[in-house]
């Protein structure tokens, strides 16, 4: 099973960070490639269970719903539910840990998922660098300082 | 229940530090106030359960037990068995 792994470090306290990114429906606000999203059914975007339906700058529709949420370990847990990747069975979390040592945030983004075994390379790459490490240079570009 | 908490980022790979932290009987060598440490009954430093029995700088004694250890998650915990400062557990 491929896996995605990335972290990194922001310059800024990790309630702040969480605050930026808690809201399941605000990509758009904070994720370069994120042009639009909406909650389906009206839902609350902090209701576990509701479901985003966004697009990215390039037109592509995501759909994927929110299957864990923590304020207290600063952790969402979400699974891609439609999209053109060549991929299933896709879960993936982003979660923030405190660095006391200078008041600022370690960021991990996973994702794990199922694929053709010549298709992994390429996937685990271009999600790891466009989505996943794109959104962490984005946050420390807004938050840092 | 008191609980204390620090993280930090250390500028070198995490495999490298793992090594260096893994060794339960090792923190002698990088840790500034301990000057002197031995498992008991000769077991080896990554037995789960072993006891380590070590000296700070100041003379006092403490020993404490190896609880988990995992290369996996590059992760351990231990508790104290005998200590001067009053605590539980």
């Amino acid at each position: 099973m491929p896996r995605v792994y990335v972290s990194s470090v922001i310059d800024a306290p990790a309630a702040k960070v969480w605050e930026r990114i808690r809201d399941f429906n605000a990509l758009p606000r904070w994720h370069p490639r994120i042009r639009d999203s909406r909650i389906e059914n009206g839902e609350p975007s902090d209701r576990v269970g509701c479901v985003r339906d966004f697009h990215l700058q390039n037109g592509d529709r995501i759909r994927e719903r929110l299957l864990g949420l923590s304020d207290d370990d600063m952790f969402c847990t979400y699974a891609i539910l439609e999209s053109p990747m060549p991929l299933t069975d896709y879960v993936a979390t982003i979660r923030l840990k405190p660095i006391t040592d200078g008041d600022r945030t370690f960021a991990e983004w996973t994702a794990e998922f199922e694929c053709a075994p010549e298709a992994a390379a390429e996937l685990v790459a271009g999600i790891g660098q466009n989505v996943f490490q794109a959104g962490f240079d984005a946050l420390k570009r807004q938050l840092a300082g | 229940m008191p609980r204390v908490i620090r993280s930090t980022v250390i500028d070198w790979p995490v495999e490298e530090v793992w090594a260096v932290l893994r060794d339960f009987n090792g923190h002698d060598r990088w840790h500034p106030i301990v000057a002197d440490s031995m498992i008991e009954r000769g077991q080896p430093a990554d037995k789960v359960g072993c006891v380590r029995w070590f000296h700070l700088r100041d003379g006092s004694e403490l020993r404490e037990l190896l609880l988990t250890l995992s290369d996996a998650d590059m992760a351990f915990s231990y508790c104290l068995l005998e200590t001067p400062v009053p605590l539980l557990n």
